[in-house]
């Protein structure tokens, strides 16, 4: 009898414990958009989300977080650009081609990449990549500094690099063997197989990689902060060498000196939102992605 | 035959960045100990004579100025703009540093750069222009002849005034003693200022606030715990617009800011002012420029002169 | 021979162009890496003296010492809030839902919602919801619940999958020596499933360890030995960031960053020790 009140009891413990992620979701909502929506409301969700200016202090303050957004998305680009195609043979060449010596010292060594705190990527990046870049393009393009969309984007495209490589490697083992050993028998070299075959196979797979890839990019904040100029400037994608500020950097700069409770408050908070929100379709594309190989892994 | 072109183009952009790679290591390290050699060079003869020879000649004075700037709410940035005119119109391509220290760093690694900080944090890795023939100091602060500069205040939430730790550590600040620590690097702010007597009170008192005052709060806090050993002060950082707010809300005991209260924040609070601070126009130390005038100074930080041979 | 032969003589230009790229690729990843950690190391370790353990925190010596009592007390404290939560929501997940069933589903979501939720929004929340509105102010508490909701998807899903790999035998033979559910779950599948369920908790670790962006606006930037859970601190590695972006003493911020860079790499010998441990056991 005793047995089964214990039992009983603690399926409930379990089950309260299991809806603490539930209730975390739901406060974070709750409390972003509660201080974040009167926010928008009161700058108007056109003027805030296609503003161009940012300019919190005026007399007649402006909140457009258009060059922030733009900012995000370059930046963002650009990690992409940069290490997405790395990332990729990287896994192609630890799944399919590495010696196995080489994948012992490998494996861990992407580990690690992906344990590295992002203060000291961003360190790095001040010291070594931000002065390189100054250094290398300063004249020719006019440069106020080393700190550019160049630079975030560079070491954006490090930082991605465990994220998306860890992960097209799982889906890039999971491919079937049958499918290499057909390719190899119909004649095809070991590498022919692997970039034909093997990889339009994990092609899902792959594309998660770089979903997850791009989250990581957008969500990035302090190493971001130290390299990317934080101008609040509307840049075009072509402004490489000049620096932008992105949305989550936009939190960061102006957190310490504003004034609680005011419009300026509010609209840093909601620019929280925005992030919350790009974040929130991501995962929707994640899992879209992931429903596709899951029901192209069934036929 | 897409993909080909495609394949060709990732290629090539691995080869560029394999080669700029290779190239930032050998680079770096040669710029790295370049920096250091300069450095030492620096420190061990800071005799301006030669300095200045051996660099004027080696700045190019047809780059594009390299303009630092604070983050919109920075006391440093409210100040500056406000006396030189700059106003609300800073120049958007300037590059956003969130602390004193960041932007010194700044600086200091970029020959061509531009930037401002209070007169408190200025040191000898960085080189300080003359504002219409005044070079800041505290005699030229004093009398008004530097135009840049502004207060440094505590502020206290009404509850808090009548609380004895409170009173005594602002007693402290505002006695002769507490203002010889602001005029060491500062300027004092209070004339004929009575003398402290310890009063051997013993907790713990919390400051946040502008970081432009923290070197000055934390020497003032160094002095009072050596007359009182009972006491124990914490001070956190946040910006003048923190303290301000944390001080009204009780958070912290005593809000440091370094601008004045706007007219939105002054309900429930007294503020002190307890030092005055000059604003200080910084070059890198390679530059020839020694004097600006407010004019160009103003030009400069809102964009219609963009390179250093343009005035 | 002949094989190899063989072999190279099957190789078109192409394939040599694709042998080259991905080579390359590998390459340019580990000397990155590499590059990285030896700038660090070579700039920090001379200036790695004992001066920065010094017990308090001055102007003068720099230590670190108090940051990593707080990154300590940190790890612990965000640990205990949310290691029981997330394996109490892996056992319900794996042993007492049914599978499928809504809740599941629902719960499944926001975990992976949580997972992907920047650290930054995180620290805005920990701002508004712990300092301000549950009025803790910047403090340690604040700052480790931030830090638990951040790490629970993590510990949750590891959790979940190590339960997962436990063959189902167990669970019958348990049941069909006559034991109840909840004796099952703690006596038979939590052991067997330890290694698993620490690897994650290692990991979790690192998270910890290596945060800067949710910190910054929860526990303050007071560089003390904290006295109680409601006073400000500074870990590791906002220490790091602090001395990195304000530059005063670049020396004792690389030193800094090779400690917290070795703590980080302790963190991941940790994790691949027990990871094979694990795998072992399983064989």
């Amino acid at each position: 009898m005793i047995q089964k009140k214990k039992e009983q009891i603690m399926q409930v413990i379990f089950q309260i414990a299991a809806l603490a992620s539930i209730l975390a979701v739901a406060l974070i909502c709750l409390f972003l958009f509660a201080q974040g929506i009167p926010a928008i409301a009161r700058i108007g969700l056109f003027d805030f989300l296609g503003g161009k200016l940012w300019r919190p202090t005026v007399a007649e303050p402006l909140f457009g977080i258009l060059p922030m957004i733009l900012g995000s998305i370059y930046i963002t680009g650009g990690a992409i650009i940069l290490g997405v195609p790395i990332g990729i043979f990287v896994a192609v060449f630890m799944a399919r081609m590495c010696p196995k010596p080489i994948y012992r010292f490998l494996k861990p060594a992407i580990n690690l990449m992906a344990g590295i705190p992002s203060v000291i990527y961003g360190f790095f990046g001040m010291m070594v990549l931000v002065p390189l870049i100054f250094e290398l393009f300063g004249k020719r393009f006019d440069m106020m500094s080393g700190d550019s969309m160049l630079a975030a984007s560079i070491l954006l495209g490090i930082m991605i690099l465990p994220t998306v490589i860890s992960i097209a490697e799982t889906n890039i083992r999971a491919v079937p063997q049958e499918l290499y050993e057909g390719a190899i028998a119909l004649g095809a070299s070991h590498e022919r197989a692997v970039f034909k075959v093997i990889l339009p196979a994990a092609k899902s797979g792959v594309m998660a990689a770089i979903v997850l890839g791009v989250g990581r990019a957008i969500g990035e904040t302090m190493a971001v902060k130290m390299v990317a100029g934080n101008q609040t400037m509307l840049r075009l994608p072509y402004e490489y060498f000049k620096g932008v500020r992105t949305l989550t950097t936009n939190i960061i700069v102006e957190m310490g000196y504003v004034e609680r409770d005011s419009l300026h408050f509010g609209a840093l908070i909601a620019t929280g939102v925005v992030l919350f929100v790009f974040i929130l379709i991501i995962n929707l594309l994640f899992s879209i992605i992931n429903q596709d190989k899951k029901s192209g892994g069934s036929k | 035959m897409i993909k080909k072109t495609l394949s060709l183009a990732l290629s090539s952009i691995l080869v560029f960045t394999l080669l700029t790679a290779c190239g930032s290591e050998t680079t770096s390290n040669s710029s790295s100990t370049n920096s250091n050699e300069s450095n030492t060079a620096t420190t061990n003869e800071p005799t301006p004579q030669t300095d200045n020879n051996e660099t004027a000649s080696d700045f190019d004075s047809d780059r594009i100025i390299g303009v630092f700037t604070r983050e919109d709410g920075s006391g440093t940035r409210d100040a500056f703009v406000s006396i030189t005119g700059v106003g609300d119109d800073m120049y958007g391509d300037a590059a956003v540093k969130t602390e004193t220290n960041e932007i010194i760093a700044s600086v200091e690694g970029n020959a061509f750069a531009i930037s401002y900080v209070s007169l408190g944090s200025l040191n000898d890795r960085i080189k300080t222009v003359n504002i219409d023939g005044v070079a800041p100091s505290a005699a030229t602060i004093k009398d008004g002849s530097y135009a840049i500069q502004r207060p440094f205040l505590v502020c206290v939430s009404d509850e808090k005034l009548n609380d004895e730790l409170v009173k005594d550590f602002i007693d402290f600040i505002l006695s002769a003693q507490g203002q010889a620590i602001s005029a060491a690097r500062w300027i004092d702010a209070v004339d004929n200022a009575p003398e402290y007597t310890p009063s051997g009170l013993t907790g713990t008192l919390k400051v946040g606030g502008s970081t432009s005052v923290d070197p000055l709060m934390q020497s003032l806090r160094t002095a009072y715990l050596d007359l009182n050993p009972g006491m124990e002060i914490e001070i956190s950082g946040g910006g003048s617009g923190t303290g301000i707010s944390e001080a009204a809300s009780g958070v912290i005991d005593i809000g440091m800011s370094s601008r004045g209260l706007r007219d939105s924040e002054k309900e429930g609070l007294t503020d002190f002012v307890i030092a005055l601070d000059g604003v200080a126009v910084i070059v890198n130390v390679a530059n020839p420029v020694e004097n600006l005038t407010m004019d160009i100074v103003k030009s400069i930080f809102t964009g219609e002169i963009v390179r250093w041979n343009q005035f | 021979m002949e094989k190899i032969l063989k072999i190279l003589r099957r190789k078109k230009p192409m394939d040599w162009f694709r042998f080259l790229l991905v080579w390359a690729s590998g390459i340019m990843t580990i000397a990155v890496l590499l590059y990285l950690v030896g700038f660090i190391a070579v700039k920090g370790l001379p200036h790695i003296k004992p001066s920065l353990f010094a017990l308090t925190y001055t102007p003068e010596n720099q230590s670190l010492f108090p940051a990593l009592v707080t990154t300590l007390i940190m790890v612990g404290m965000t640990l205990l809030v949310a290691v029981p939560f997330g394996v109490f929501t892996a056992i319900y997940l794996v042993e007492y839902a049914k599978r499928g069933s809504r809740l599941v589903r629902v719960i499944r979501m926001t975990t992976e919602t949580l997972a992907g939720i920047p650290s930054i929004v995180y620290g805005l929340f920990g701002y508004i919801f712990f300092c301000d509105w549950l009025g803790w102010g910047k403090s340690l508490l604040a700052g480790c619940f931030t830090l638990a909701i951040m790490i629970l998807p993590l510990i949750i899903r590891t959790t979940e999958e190590s339960l997962k790999s436990i063959p189902d035998a167990y669970r019958e033979g348990s049941f069909g020596l006559g034991a109840g559910r909840l004796r099952t779950v703690f006596r038979v599948i939590l052991p067997s499933a330890a290694p698993g369920i620490f690897a994650g908790i290692i990991l979790s670790v690192g998270r910890i360890v290596g945060e800067t962006a949710a910190l910054i606006f929860t526990i303050g930037g007071v560089i003390r030995l904290p006295e109680s859970l409601m006073s400000q601190g500074r870990t590791l590695a906002l220490h790091v960031y602090q001395l990195a972006s304000q530059g005063l003493y670049p020396n004792e911020a690389y030193a800094t960053a090779v400690i917290l860079l070795a703590v980080v790499f302790g963190i991941n010998a940790l994790s691949g020790l027990v990871e094979r441990r694990f795998v072992n056991k399983l064989k």
